[in-house]
């Protein structure tokens, strides 16, 4: 790992707005204005060359949203997204082409992302050939080299995706890619949808091929044992606000922000047969943020000031790196 | 030593495809007391949701039980008729299933679908079925319990959907609970909140609870017993402590070290090799001799029995047969 940064992503702000159906135009009295989904908002964080580095949270709390707009998926409504030193914010098109070789995605259903009418071997000759000028014969060697490389024979080359199991499947959607050689591989929940087993076996390989490849991994994940376990360093995610980042030993050792707190003694783990009081009640809707601190409502050490000013991310300890968004610190 | 609650013997439910004849639960015994949690562990294609169905008796053809016992407070569920049986479910066992979202009929308010369980199960009047609804409500957990009778299952969040699923499941003070995957669906502190309802709830009523998850931490958890199954098969069981500290099947030692954990935190996670085998296709003798570490020829021979490993803690693996350390 080297102290480069290949991703930089600043101040990143994305919302979805729902236009007022005709139903409740014509019906509704009180919902004519549209409403705004506000997912991520304004969150900052940067991956270093060769490292992994996790986004945690739970459902809706806007990782994955920050994912697909890092990737190009989605335009960003506000922010920055700096690629190996170079805006990216915003590109589209033929603009964007030759950056999507560089940054590649891993989704969450391995069932879902691939195209179940294509061969394996055109699912990882399709981007290559897309992205190079090289004869279909060579791409075709390649693709059959990424096969050996995933732990699948090159005979399964002619199979469709129904023919494979979860965990072969999702070997298959990292090798595709890998095809066009990235150095950022953005993973959402990669190994959510496998059995424990599997999900070993899948870590595992991604850990091998980031060596290999010379990888970057955004690992996005709900599952803080996982991410435990691959990512050097992490952000935790709450509402579409980063509360806390670190180097993952640091925030699993000493978590600062009380939801950290929270969600590590809230996973179940084999060790503890804790009794702690769980967090009571559930997350804001991101349609109507609240003014203050997006925790205070659940948060036991809440004080007044938590419910009107919105802490900002700011550094903790200048030697680690250690960022917390909390006004108790 | 009481007669237990609910016995389980050489349980066998098979669903005859076209592909072939699936063994989805392949003689499995299951022993549970009065008032104990029992957890039912292991991964997809196990038989964990089969045994939970075969139970309730809701399996449908193809699916069918071939042959068994389900012992309920002495009496042979399967010898019963279907009109006894739907006198059983929901009051004398009832279940919790694993997304909320669909368990409950969104066109109905959250009180129609909790009274419909207390008049279909006990005798009382309208006023005291409005007086237990709230009560319920209270108990599970869900804020202004007053307020929200008159809500739609849209209206809530999933966490407190399955609240409400618990209150249907409580209502009609059920002896066994089955719980299928209850927090699979949800995220991990609202998973946290309903755990630790479940377990006060059923400890305080003294009823009997069988948590299938395939999260070996979430049983560790709560569970008295755990019993893990691999392909339609009981592989170990036994008091949750010795099975998690001391696991004497190759598959739960698979298990318990593919999950990451804290004591280990870089480096490569032990795997099991292979993938679970298809049902259609099981390969002779122990099933999962073919990933197993440890297997000779006597696993491709015959499927081993169940032998103890300690008291109270039996696994079915040929390697034990010794007796002793493997």
């Amino acid at each position: 790992m080297t102290d480069e940064l290949l991703l930089e992503v600043r101040n990143l702000t994305q919302y979805f707005e729902r236009p007022v159906s005709w139903l409740e135009r014509v019906f509704g009295g009180k919902q004519q204005k549209s409403r705004v989904v506000h997912a991520v908002n304004g969150v900052s964080f940067a991956v270093r060359r060769g490292e992994v580095f996790g986004l945690v949270g739970e459902s809706g709390c806007g990782k994955s949203t920050t994912a697909r707009t890092v990737v190009g998926l989605l335009p960003p409504k506000g922010g920055e997204i700096l690629f190996a030193s170079k805006d990216i914010t915003g590109l589209s098109g033929a603009k964007l082409t030759p950056l999507r070789r560089k940054i590649q995605m891993v989704f969450q259903n391995p069932y879902a992302s691939l195209d179940p009418r294509q061969r394996i071997e055109d699912i990882l000759t399709e981007p290559i050939l897309f992205h190079e000028s090289v004869s279909r014969a060579d791409a075709r060697e390649r693709a059959m080299a990424l096969l050996d490389k995933i732990g699948l024979h090159r005979d399964q080359a002619r199979r469709y995706p129904h023919q494979f199991s979860g965990g072969q499947r999702q070997r298959i959607a990292i090798a595709r890619a890998l095809a066009t050689g990235p150095e950022l591989v953005v993973a959402d929940e990669p190994v959510s949808a496998l059995d424990v087993s599997v999900q070993a076996q899948i870590l595992n390989l991604m850990m091998d091929l980031k060596d290999e490849f010379d990888l970057s991994y955004l690992f996005i994940a709900h599952d803080l044992s996982v991410v435990r376990h691959v990512a050097d360093r992490l952000a935790v995610m709450y509402l579409g606000f980063v509360v806390e980042s670190g180097s993952s030993e640091e925030v699993f050792e000493r978590p600062l922000h009380p939801y950290t707190v929270a969600l590590l003694d809230a996973a179940p783990s084999l060790a503890k047969k804790s009794k702690s009081v769980p967090l009571t009640g559930d997350a804001p809707s991101p349609v109507n943020l609240p003014p203050g601190c997006p925790f205070a409502s659940r948060c036991p050490k809440s004080r007044p000031e938590c419910e009107t000013e919105r802490p900002t991310l700011r550094e903790v300890s200048e030697s680690s790196g250690r960022l917390l968004a909390c006004h108790q610190q | 030593m009481p007669a237990p609650l609910l016995e389980v013997r050489g349980l066998k439910t098979y669903f005859t495809l076209w592909g072939g004849v699936v063994k989805a639960l392949d003689g499995i015994d299951l022993t549970l007391g009065v008032g104990e949690i029992m957890g039912i562990v292991g991964e997809s294609g196990g038989g964990k949701s089969v045994t939970a169905f075969s139970i309730m008796r809701l399996i449908d053809p193809p699916g069918r039980i071939e042959a068994g016992k389900i012992l309920f407070e002495g009496e042979d569920l399967l010898s019963k008729s279907e009109a006894e049986m739907r006198k059983m479910r929901g009051r004398a066992i009832s279940m919790v299933f694993q997304d909320p979202m669909t368990a409950l009929n969104p066109l109905h308010t959250i009180k129609d679908q909790i009274d419909e369980a207390l008049r279909l199960h006990t005798g009382m009047n309208e006023r005291e079925r409005g007086e237990r609804i709230l009560s319920l409500l209270h108990e599970v957990g869900i804020p202004n319990p007053e307020e929200r009778l008159s809500s739609y299952p849209h209206q809530f969040s999933g966490g407190m959907l399955q609240r409400v699923v618990i209150a249907i499941a409580l209502a009609a003070g059920p002896r066994l609970i089955i719980a299928d995957e209850p927090t699979t669906a949800l995220d991990v502190t609202v998973q946290a909140q309903i755990l630790s309802l479940m377990e006060a709830t059923v400890r305080e009523r003294g009823a009997a609870l069988i948590l299938i998850t395939h999260d070996l931490a979430v049983a560790a958890g709560m569970a008295d017993k755990i019993a893990v199954m691999y392909c339609g098969r009981v592989v170990e069981a036994g008091t949750a402590d010795s099975v998690i500290r001391s696991p004497a099947h190759p598959y739960t030692r698979g298990l318990l070290n593919s999950m990451p954990s804290a004591a280990q935190t870089k480096g490569r996670l032990a795997q099991i090799p292979g993938v679970v085998p298809s049902l259609l296709d099981l390969p002779p003798g122990c099933a999962f001799a073919p990933r197993c570490e440890l297997a000779c020829d006597a696993c491709g021979a015959g499927v081993p029995a169940m032998v103890q490993v300690e008291p109270g803690h039996e696994a079915a693996c040929f390697a034990l047969n010794g007796g002793g350390n493997i």
